[in-house]
């Protein structure tokens, strides 16, 4: 590996990656697009309808969602950048190269969005009278650029899923768009606008309005929500119907994890439980009742932003144990260097470890082999923890099972390294499970030395 | 070049193109920072101000100024991704090892745009707290925000010293002392030219023409250049390697532009208090312009040995993997082909490779175990016992639990187990077996087995404690022959030991009914 490998302490690197990446979307698409979507319908019928109230309402929702968009989402959104060059360069560095063209097209449609809502919002005062029609148009521009942006990185997401033929093709156009794409992308906005209109009954409910209005917005946005809610879980199903079951066969598992694994029914409780408190806040919202939707709301956008990051969970999940499948496993060995490594070595061939100039410390060649092979998923001590998979198993047991996690465990990638090498990784393991050794985090590339040196 | 291996070594669009690109976002959204961090700056001073009454200008004028916030961090945030993206294609070696070394604090340049951000601009847009509050929050926001360039400013000056790396990581998150220094004078040159830009900005679009606060800022500005003019002399000594000609060329270009901008900025005509802003914003970004020359220039020349070097070793690295080509492609074809959603699957993948195809413990790691795979042909046992085991695993073997897969996938391998072996349920009666044979078995039991198996087939405390433990034969057995081999040949890798191998083969047949009969008591 030419690059350093950092460990995230208790977190792991994959869900350090992952709880950035379900903030932005919750945000791009909850709020960017969605709820944005809603203050143009507001201002619509505010400006263009001539309904009373609903163009100061729109005023008053463009505040939180412009300082929640430019402060939280964008950030989150380059965060998604600085995530991956940080814990998994290799990977981002080689996607780049795929799809450099729909990332440099997306970053000029995100410089666009984000002049579209800063001329909205600043100019929401000025622009009054007939000139307000050039306001609405800002508004509907921003949601457009936004969906825009949608369909850029779906493209790539659904190529981590399903790259059909690109492993042998390396065609841009089967890699963009692949099978999951535009079911993919639909259901993007599906949840976009449902989550947009959760996010505008929340606001209705809570704010200061006229009694009058409010029930008028809760019954618009209600509507809003049941059709894009319907929408979605159409789509969603198509979604699923087209990702292959050497995936999906593993979705409910992503959620559950081996502590609830054997309690499925908690899964669907649990969704079913979430899906009746959003349908609670239509019903709430399409009957007018002001005091109902105060009270599901609020559970119903905790339960509509768990939806969204189960979802993500499970795509990001059961795209494993590739992140560009048939190039590259999702600890960053190529599919070509895992047989590689099997011949000649992981230690002697990463250059990072032979700069370190610290070959012959056992410690470091097991952290070495543990983050190159490991790190992506698991952790030592923290979520996902290494030491507690395998604890009680035997010193061979562990041998074995490192040597076969592909094939035990499908969406596990393959260990790379010579059987020395295999066997340096077991004993360091299976000694911090039994105790013998203390349970480290290893957080920094290299840790420290009996020198002192890290 | 190997398709399985080149995706780094390829450039989507030529270098000239890269660089043209590259600098010029890096330019736009350079510009955009300084003039976020320069606002974020005076608006605390000017909060400062208010709070302390200090000056009659002031009064307020805060708010003014950090209402323009939102709109420059926006665009320098979002200005930002062009040249992130195009470092990461076109210096890909050198950027990713440098945001390797400061993983930690590059990630956290996240937690302190989003807090800076959102209390900047909650306090310029209409949030209304108590004035010292409001100064505690907008010095929280400046100190977090302040700390992002610094940042950055460690992970370029790290990228642009490869010959350093190493001594870095020996120092954790620190640089060594000689790039300390050039660290903090770079630093500071940021600072230092952010009040300039925000400053310059605020004199003409947030002052409304007010003399006294346009005084107060061309103070500022003159005080940002007065700090750069400090500063630079220091980042030049500090510079890691001597600079080229051309680096030369643009410093005295830029130094140039800086005179001609103070002279406009202090000279006799702005004595009055006023100067053009497009002579001046003109001269100001053209300072910039060519202070990112020199520091484009330098980049260039430390990246160039690093990348043909890296591009060597990609190469030689290539031409190694291409023998494992057909290989790897030929496993991912079939690995996608292959669905875990059914038992002879999950069997076949998961199980045989140590109980073996036909279920007889002699997968191919089965000699690589102390603790041999059992034979599951010859075991009976419960369906929720098997499904604990599958579940669980069983401490002190190779057994892992097979909690990976949800408790139906366990179902169905257990009614496959079932299906191929019968493996559910008891264990047919032994045959022959006398009254007084089973009465001296018995005896046997409890003397010999059950400080272990307990008296009635459960493990006791003491045995559970095992690793592995003993099985219970309350839920589970073995058929006859393997019951009979285990007592006389003990279960190796275990405390289990040959404890029945002096027995006469009635006696051990007798005990294994024993067992059988504890199964049955036990059910």
């Amino acid at each position: 590996m030419p690059f350093l490998l950092f460990q995230v302490p208790y977190l792991g690197n994959g869900m350090a990656i992952g709880l950035n990446a379900v903030i932005h979307v919750i945000i791009s698409h909850g709020v960017a697009i969605g709820f944005t979507a809603m203050i143009v319908v507001a201002e619509y019928l505010g400006v263009r309808k001539g309904w009373p109230g609903w163009e100061e309402q729109a005023a008053r929702m463009l505040k939180p969602a412009a300082i929640i968009i430019t402060g939280v989402g964008a950030v989150t959104g380059v965060g998604i950048w600085f995530t991956t060059s940080a814990l998994n360069a290799r990977g981002i560095g080689s996607m780049l190269r795929v799809f450099f063209w729909p990332w440099f097209i997306e970053w000029l449609v995100f410089t666009l969005e984000v002049a579209a809502i800063l001329v909205y919002y600043f100019k929401w005062d000025a622009w009054a009278g007939e000139r307000r029609k050039y306001r609405i148009s800002f508004g509907a521009a921003y949601v457009a650029l936004a969906c825009v942006s949608a369909f850029l990185i779906t493209g790539i997401l659904g190529f981590m899923l399903t790259s059909d033929g690109w492993p042998w093709s390396r065609s841009f156009v089967q890699a963009f768009f692949n099978p999951s794409f535009p079911a993919q992308l639909l259901l993007r906005l599906g949840l976009s606008f449902t989550l947009g209109s959760l996010f505008a009954l929340a606001f209705v409910s809570f704010a200061r309005l006229e009694p009058g209005h409010r029930r008028q917005a809760l019954r618009v946005y209600g509507r809003i929500m049941l059709a894009a809610g319907v929408l979605s879980a159409l789509f969603g199903v198509w979604y699923f119907a087209v990702v292959p079951s050497r995936f999906k066969t593993h979705a409910v598992f992503s959620v559950l994890t081996s502590h609830f694994s054997q309690r499925p029914h908690l899964f669907w409780w649990a969704n079913g439980a979430a899906f009746l408190l959003l349908a609670g806040a239509v019903v709430a919202a399409l009957a007018g009742a002001r005091r109902a939707a105060r009270v599901l709301v609020i559970p119903a956008v905790i339960a509509a932003a768990a939806l969204t990051a189960e979802y993500e969970r499970v795509r990001e999940f059961i795209r494993g144990p590739y992140i560009l499948p048939g190039y590259m496993y999702s600890n960053q060995v190529l599919l070509t260097e895992e047989a590689y490594f099997r011949d000649k070595g992981l230690l002697d061939n990463s250059p990072w470890f032979g700069l370190a100039g610290r070959a012959g410390d056992k410690t470091l060649e097991a952290v070495y082999l543990f983050k190159q092979n490991c790190s992506s998923c698991h952790t030592i001590g923290g979520l996902n923890d290494i030491v507690d998979r395998v604890r009680g198993r035997s010193l061979d047991g562990v041998y074995v099972i490192i040597g076969r996690t592909h094939e035990m465990v499908p969406f596990m990638a393959p260990f790379s390294g010579t059987d020395e090498e295999r066997h340096a990784l077991a004993s360091f393991i299976y000694d911090m499970a039994t105790g013998k050794t203390p349970v480290r985090t290893f957080y920094l590339p290299f840790p420290p030395g009996r020198d002192g040196k890290r | 070049m190997s398709p399985l291996f080149g995706l780094l070594m390829a450039y989507p669009l030529p270098s000239a193109w890269r660089q043209v690109l590259l600098f010029s976002g890096f330019y736009f959204h350079m510009t955009l920072v300084l003039l976020a961090l320069g606002t974020a700056f005076l608006a605390v001073f000017y909060c400062l101000a208010t709070c302390f009454r200090a000056g009659s200008f002031g009064q307020g004028w805060d708010r003014g100024i950090l209402r323009t916030f939102m709109g420059f961090k926006s665009l320098a945030v979002v200005l930002g991704v062009a040249p992130l993206l195009l470092i990461q294609v076109g210096r890909t070696l050198p950027f990713f090892n440098a945001t390797g070394l400061f993983a930690g604090l590059w990630m956290l340049i996240i937690v302190l745009l989003v807090v800076s951000f959102i209390s900047f601009d909650a306090l310029g847009h209409g949030m209304q707290v108590h004035r010292l509050l409001r100064l505690g929050l907008g010095v929280t926001a400046l100190v977090l925000l302040a700390a992002v360039p610094g940042i950055f400013a460690a992970v370029l000056v790290a990228a642009e010293n490869p010959g350093l790396w190493i001594a870095i990581l020996e120092q954790g998150f620190f640089l060594p002392g000689s790039l300390m220094f050039h660290w903090a004078a770079r630093y500071l040159h940021v600072l230092g030219a952010a009040l300039v830009f925000g400053a310059f900005f605020h004199y003409f679009f947030t002052s409304g023409g007010d003399s006294g606060k346009r005084a107060g800022m061309k103070g500022w500005l003159l005080a940002g250049v007065l700090v750069q003019l400090v500063i630079g002399p220091l980042l030049i000594v500090s510079l890691p390697s001597e600079m080229s000609a051309l680096s030369v060329v643009f410093l005295g270009a830029g130094l140039l532009t800086l005179a001609v901008f103070v002279r406009l900025v202090a000279g006799r005509r702005a004595e009055a208090g006023r100067f053009g802003l497009k002579s001046s914003a003109a001269l100001l970004l053209g300072v910039l312009l060519f202070m990112l020359l020199v520091r484009q220039d330098r980049q260039d020349r430390a990246f160039a040995s690093l990348e043909a070097s890296a591009a060597s070793l990609g190469r030689a690295r290539a031409e190694a993997l291409a023998p494992y080509e057909k290989e790897a492609l030929a496993k991912y074809r079939e690995d996608v082909r292959r669905a875990y959603d059914n038992a002879p699957t999950i069997y076949g993948r998961s199980c045989a490779f140590c109980h073996g195809e036909e279920g007889d413990g002699r997968g191919p790691e089965a000699g690589n175990l102390a603790v041999p795979p059992e034979d599951i042909t010859q075991i009976r046992a419960s369906r929720p016992y098997l499904l604990s085991v599958l579940a669980g695993g069983v401490r002190g073997t190779a057994m892992p639990y097979f909690a990976v897969f949800v408790r139906g996938k366990l179902v169905d391998l257990v009614a496959y187990l079932d299906e191929r072996w019968g493996v559910v349920g008891m264990p047919p009666p032994v045959s022959g077996v006398s009254p007084a044979d089973l009465e001296q078995a018995g005896k046997l039991y409890s003397e010999r087995c059950a400080s272990c198996h307990g008296p009635a087939g459960v493990p006791t405390a003491a045995a559970e404690k095992f690793e592995p433990p003993p099985p219970r034969f309350t839920e589970y057995s073995l058929l006859p022959g393997r019951a009979m081999e285990v007592m006389s040949g003990g279960y190796h890798g275990t405390m289990m030991g040959g404890f029945a191998a002096g027995l006469s083969p009635q006696l051990k047949k007798a005990l294994v009914q024993v067992l059988y009969d504890l199964r049955t008591a036990g059910t």
